[in-house]
C-alpha cells in the first residue's frame, strides 16, 4: 500500500517537474551558451550574417558595385580598393556578389531544415509513438533513403525535377529528412517510457495531446541542436549542387555556382575561386560551432570531454 | 609491517578549488593481517587505496607523506618500478565485479596477462595451466570450460571471483580489496568474503580491505581504521573496537547495523545529518554538526589523534577525561 | 554467426528492392521526357515516338519497372542513349578510378583518423588535442570541392609539384589488369608508371578524405575518452601492464567497436563526395560520369550507377556490422545463442 502511494507521490512530482522544466532548461541553456566564447562568436557572425542578407535585399545601394553588371572590360581585375575581392569572368564584383549570396545561402539553408525536420518529426513521431506496423513502414522507407549516399540522391532528384534553387531546396530537404526521423523516433522511444508520460496516459490524455504536450517538448532540445548541424550540411549540400551547375539559373549569385562557373580560370585568377569558398566555410563553421555549443549546453557531460 | 602509511596526504583539482580528499593519515599493516578501512562515501577511503596503488585520476596527486612497502617509499618509485610491484606483490580488486573485466577478452587471456606481465620466462601453456589452477582454488566450477567465457557470459559474484583470481595470480604479499562486496547480494557477499579469509590463509598474504559496512568488519578484520572527511577518527583491535567504541562517529556507524535478534520495534539508528562539503570543511571537528556530544570546543579547534587505552581516537571527549560524565 | 549473416543478407532484398523502386521513380516517373533532350529540341515528332519505342519508354510504366528489376538482376542496365553501349560497359570501364580513390580515401582518413582521435584522447587538453580539435572543425566546415580547389591551386598552380587532373600520363597507362593503377603497376613491376599514379592520387584523396578523416578523429576522442574511464582500464593498470599496452590492448580495442560503424558510415559519405571530388579533378571515375549524364538526360546511367553505388554502400555496411559483431563478444554470443 505505502509503495503504490509512494509511486503515485513520485509520478505526480515528476509530472511537475516537467510543466515547469522548459522555462528554466532554456534559461540555463543559454546562461551556459554564453559562456562559450567559439559559440557567442559564430551567434554574432550569424547575426551579422541576417543582416547583410537582409539589407542587400530591401536596399541593394550599399553595395559598391551592381553584383549582376556585366562588364567585358573588367574581367580578372585583381582584388583592389575598387574591387576588394577582384572580378570575375564576366567583370562583376564579387564581393558583391558574394554579399547577395548570403541570401541564398541562409535561406536555401532554414527553409531545406524547417521542412526536412517538420517532415522528419512527422515521420519519427508517428514511428515511435504508434509502434507496430507504421513504425515498421516508415522506418524501411527512411532505411532505404539512408542507402543512397545523401549527396547522389539529391543529384538525382534535380535531374527530375529541373535545375532551379527552389528544387535544390526541395532536393536537400528530402534527403534529410530521414535524419530527423530517425533522431525523433529514438527520443520518443525513451521519453515514452518516463512516468509522466505514464502518469498522463493514466489520467486519460488523448494520444495528439500526449505527443504535442508531453513528449515534443522534451524532444525540443534534441532537435534544435539537430537543426544547427542541419543548416550547416544544408548549405554545404546547396553549394555541391550549385557547383554541379544544378543550382540558382543564371546570373543569381550563389556561392557554391560562382565556384562552379570560376573553375575553368584556376590557374589565371585563383582569387576569383577563394572568397567564395571561404564564404562556404566560415558560414558552415559558424552554425557547426553554435551547434557544438547548443549540444553542449544541454548536457553538461558531453562537455566535460 | 608491510605497509605503512605515513602522514599520507592527496588532492584533487576540481572546478570551484582543491579537495583534500586524504589529511595526512598514517596506519600501518601488518604481516598476515586483514585490516579494514571504514567509512561512508566520501571518507577517504578509497582514494587511499588508490593513492597506494597510483591510480589516481588525472586530477589528483599525493601532495604529501610517504608510502613504505617492505620499507621502500612506493611514491618515490619510477613507472616502471610500480608496474613491476604492481600486480605482483601488491594487487587489488575494486567494487564493480561487473565493469571490472574487460568485456571483449576471455577471462582466461586477462588472467594470463597478469601471469606473464610479471613472470617474462613463462610460456603460454604454463600461464594458461596456472589461470586455470587459480579458478579452481577461487571455487569456479569446471575451470576448463568456464576459463574460455567472456565476463558477460557470468554472473556478479562468479566475475569477483575471476578477480580474485587474478589479483592472486602471481601471490602477492598484500590484496587491497576495494568494496569487493558491495556491488553483490547479501548471500553471495558471505561467500566472497569466506574466499577472501581462505586465501589469506592459502597464501599468508595481508589484506586492506576497505568498505562502508562495519558488519562485513566484524566477520573479517583482525584491525579496524575508522576514516572520515580524509581523516582516521579511530582505530583499535576489531573486538575492542565493537566491544567499546569511543568516537561518536564509530558509535553511529555500529549502532546503524541492522540486528537480526533486535526484537525492539524502534527504527534503525541513523546519523543525522551530511557530510560536510570538502570546499567548506567546518574549522573544527569536521563531525561536529552530525555529533550528538558537541560541545563548544568541538566547533573551533581540530581534535588530534591520541592513544586513549587501547584504541587511538581523534576527539576531545577523551582529552580531559570528559567522556566519563 | 553464419545464421546472422544469412538473416542480414536477406534483410538486404527488400532494402535494395526499395531502392530499385525510389531511382526508377525518380529517374522514369516524375523526370521530364528524355527525348527532346537526346535528338534535340528540333527532332521531329515521329523521330522521337521512334526513338522512345526503340527504348521501352511507350510501355505501360509497370511493364517498364519490371523489365528494368528483371534485366538489373542480371547485371543488365539497358544501353546508354548516347553511346548505344550496354551502361554496365560504359560503368565498368569507369568503376576501378572510382573504387581506387575511394579505397585510398578510407584507408586514409581511418588511419590518421584513429591515430589522431587516439593521441588526442590519451594527451587531452594538450597542444595535440587542440590542434586535431581544430583540423576536425575544418575538416567538417570546408566543401570538399573547394579544398579541392585549393589543393591545386597550391600544388598545381604555385608550387607545381603535383598534375592537377587525371589518373596517370597516357604514356604510362597499364594496360589490362584490375584497373587499379596503383595495383597493376606495381604487380608489373613499373614503378615509373606507380610513381605516376600514386602522385596523381594524393590530392583528390586528400580532398576525399578530409571530411571522414574529421568525423573519425572526432569520434575515436570521445569513444577513447569514454573507455579510458571504464573500470576494467583501471583493473588493467592495477595489473602493473604497461601505459602504451593498456591504451592499445584495453582501451582502443573497446574503442574500436563505435568507430568501426562510423568508418562504414563514412563510406556512404565518401561514395557520395566521389561525385564532387571527381569533378574537380577530371578524375575519370562513374561520379564525375554520373554528373555528366545527369545533365545530358541519360537515365539509364544515373539508375545504373545510383543503384551500384547503393548496393556497394548496404553490402560494406553489412561487412561492416558483422566486424562490429566479431569486435564484440556480448553482440556475437547472444546472436548464437537466440
Amino acid at each position: 500500500m505505502d509503495k503504490t502511494q509512494d509511486t503515485a507521490a513520485e509520478i505526480s512530482l515528476s509530472t511537475q517537474e516537467f510543466l515547469e522544466k522548459p522555462e528554466s532548461q532554456w534559461k540555463s541553456m543559454w546562461d551556459s551558451l554564453k559562456k562559450n566564447k567559439a559559440a557567442m562568436v559564430s551567434l554574432a557572425f550569424i547575426i551579422i550574417l541576417v543582416l547583410i542578407a537582409v539589407i542587400t535585399a530591401i536596399f541593394p545601394q550599399v553595395l559598391p558595385h551592381d553584383p549582376y553588371e556585366q562588364n567585358m572590360t573588367k574581367t580578372f581585375l585583381f582584388p583592389d580598393g575598387r574591387y576588394w575581392f577582384g572580378t570575375d569572368q564576366l567583370g562583376r564584383d564579387i564581393f558583391s556578389r558574394i554579399m547577395v549570396g548570403t541570401r541564398v545561402s541562409l535561406s536555401v539553408g532554414v527553409i531545406a531544415v524547417a521542412v526536412s525536420m517538420t517532415l522528419g518529426v512527422v515521420f519519427g513521431s508517428l514511428a515511435g509513438y504508434l509502434g507496430g506496423k507504421v513504425d515498421s513502414f516508415i522506418m524501411r522507407i527512411m532505411d532505404i533513403m539512408l542507402s543512397i549516399p545523401s549527396i547522389l540522391l539529391a543529384i538525382a532528384f534535380m535531374a527530375a525535377l529541373g535545375q532551379g534553387i527552389d528544387k535544390a531546396v526541395i532536393a536537400i530537404s528530402l534527403v534529410s529528412i530521414p535524419e530527423y526521423a530517425r533522431i525523433v523516433r529514438g527520443e520518443i522511444l525513451s521519453v515514452k517510457e518516463n512516468d509522466y508520460v505514464q502518469a498522463a496516459k493514466v489520467i486519460g490524455d488523448k494520444d495528439g495531446r500526449i505527443i504535442f504536450r508531453h513528449i515534443l517538448p522534451n524532444v525540443l532540445s534534441s532537435i534544435i541542436v539537430r537543426a544547427t548541424l542541419g543548416i550547416s550540411s544544408a548549405i554545404l549540400d546547396a553549394s555541391a549542387l550549385g557547383f554541379l551547375g544544378l543550382g540558382v539559373q543564371p546570373p543569381a549569385a550563389e556561392w557554391g555556382d560562382m565556384l562552379g562557373r570560376a573553375r575553368n580560370y584556376i590557374f589565371q585568377a585563383p582569387y576569383t575561386l577563394i572568397f567564395p569558398g571561404l564564404a562556404i566555410s566560415l558560414t558552415v563553421l559558424a552554425f557547426n560551432l553554435l551547434g557544438d555549443g547548443l549540444r553542449d549546453a544541454l548536457d553538461p557531460k558531453s562537455r566535460q570531454n | 609491517m608491510l605497509l605503512e602509511i605515513k602522514n599520507l596526504t592527496t588532492e584533487f583539482k576540481v572546478k570551484h578549488g582543491t579537495v583534500r580528499a586524504v589529511n595526512g593519515i598514517s596506519f600501518h599493516v601488518n604481516e598476515g593481517e586483514i585490516l579494514a578501512i571504514v567509512g561512508e562515501s566520501g571518507s577517504g577511503k578509497s582514494v587511499t587505496s588508490l593513492s597506494i596503488m597510483g591510480l589516481l585520476q588525472e586530477n589528483g596527486k599525493v601532495t604529501g607523506g610517504e608510502i613504505l612497502f617492505k620499507g621502500e617509499d612506493l611514491l618515490k618509485k619510477s613507472e616502471a618500478e610500480m608496474q613491476a610491484i604492481k600486480g605482483d606483490q601488491i594487487s587489488m580488486i575494486f567494487q564493480e565485479p561487473m565493469t571490472s573485466l574487460n568485456p571483449v577478452y576471455r577471462v582466461k587471456d586477462q588472467i594470463m596477462e597478469n601471469i606473464l606481465t610479471h613472470n617474462k620466462n613463462m610460456s603460454k601453456k604454463e600461464a594458461l595451466e596456472r589461470t586455470i589452477e587459480m579458478l579452481r582454488t577461487v571455487g569456479i566450477p569446471s575451470p576448463e570450460e568456464r576459463a574460455n567465457d567472456y565476463p558477460h557470459q557470468m554472473s556478479g559474484g562468479m566475475r569477483q571471483r575471476v578477480m580474485i583470481a587474478m589479483a592472486l595470480s602471481c601471490e602477492p604479499d598484500l590484496l587491497i580489496a576495494d568494496e569487493p562486496t558491495t556491488a553483490l547480494d547479501v548471500t553471495i557477499q558471505a561467500q566472497i568474503l569466506e574466499l577472501l579469509y581462505e586465501m589469506r590463509e592459502k597464501f599468508n598474504m595481508s589484506v586492506m580491505l576497505i568498505t562502508h559496512d562495519l558488519g562485513v568488519v566484524a566477520e573479517a578484520a583482525d584491525r579496524v581504521v575508522v576514516m572520515y572527511c580524509g581523516q582516521i577518527v579511530e582505530s583499535a583491535e576489531v573486538k575492542s573496537l565493537f566491544a567499546k567504541p569511543m568516537h561518536p562517529y564509530t558509535l553511529g556507524l555500529l549502532k546503524s547495523i541492522p540486528r537480526l535478534e533486535d526484537e525492539s520495534k524502534e527504527p534503525l539508528y541513523m546519523i543525522k545529518g551530511m557530510v560536510p562539503n570538502p570546499l567548506h570543511m567546518p574549522p573544527g571537528c569536521p563531525f561536529s554538526d552530525r555529533c550528538d556530544r558537541c560541545m563548544e570546543v568541538c566547533r573551533k579547534k581540530m581534535p588530534e589523534l591520541r592513544p586513549v587505552g587501547d584504541h587511538l581516537v581523534r576527539c576531545f571527549l577523551y582529552e580531559n577525561g570528559e567522556a566519563e560524565k | 554467426m553464419i545464421k546472422y549473416t544469412i538473416k542480414r543478407i536477406l534483410l538486404l532484398i527488400p532494402v535494395l528492392f526499395g531502392v530499385s523502386l525510389v531511382v526508377f521513380l525518380i529517374m522514369r516517373v516524375f523526370s521530364p521526357d528524355p527525348a527532346p533532350v537526346v535528338l534535340g529540341e528540333h527532332a521531329s515528332r515521329e523521330a522521337m515516338q521512334a526513338w522512345r519505342n526503340a527504348h521501352g519508354l511507350n510501355d505501360p510504366i509497370v511493364w517498364q519497372f519490371i523489365d528494368f528489376l528483371k534485366n538489373a538482376l542480371t547485371g543488365n542496365f539497358g544501353t546508354s542513349y548516347y553511346t548505344n553501349q550496354p551502361v554496365m560497359k560504359e560503368i565498368m570501364a569507369r568503376f576501378p578510378a572510382t573504387v581506387e580513390l575511394a579505397i585510398c580515401a578510407i584507408l586514409f582518413a581511418s588511419v590518421f583518423g584513429v591515430l589522431l582521435g587516439v593521441v588526442s584522447a590519451v594527451r587531452k587538453n594538450t597542444a595535440v588535442d587542440y590542434a586535431s580539435t581544430i583540423l576536425a572543425l575544418i575538416g567538417v566546415s570546408m566543401p570538399i570541392f573547394w579544398l579541392g580547389i585549393l589543393l591545386i591551386i597550391l600544388f598545381s598552380g604555385t608550387l607545381h609539384i603535383l598534375p592537377s587532373t587525371g589518373r596517370i600520363q597516357p604514356m604510362l597507362q597499364p594496360v589490362g589488369g584490375t584497373g587499379l593503377y596503383l595495383w597493376d603497376t606495381l604487380t608489373s613491376g613499373d614503378f615509373e608508371a606507380f610513381g605516376d599514379a600514386a602522385r596523381h592520387l594524393i590530392m583528390p584523396t586528400l580532398a576525399l578524405a578530409m571530411y571522414s578523416l574529421a568525423i573519425i578523429t572526432r569520434m575515436t576522442r570521445s569513444s577513447m575518452l569514454d573507455t579510458l574511464n571504464q573500470d576494467y582500464i583501471r583493473t588493467a593498470r592495477s595489473k602493473g601492464i604497461s601505459s602504451h599496452r593498456v591504451v592499445k590492448h584495453h582501451a582502443l580495442r573497446n574503442a574500436m567497436i563505435p568507430i568501426t560503424t562510423v568508418i562504414g558510415l563514412q563510406f556512404g559519405s565518401l561514395l557520395g563526395g566521389a561525385v564532387l571530388t571527381e569533378t574537380v579533378f577530371a578524375w575519370p571515375g562513374i561520379g564525375s560520369y554520373t554528373v555528366q549524364c545527369i545533365q545530358k538526360s541519360d537515365f539509364p546511367v544515373v539508375q545504373a550507377v545510383v543503384l551500384i553505388i547503393a548496393t556497394v554502400y548496404v553490402l560494406i555496411n553489412l561487412i561492416v556490422d558483422l566486424i562490429y559483431a566479431f569486435l564484440d563478444p556480448r553482440i556475437k554470443y547472444s546472436k548464437e545463442e537466440g
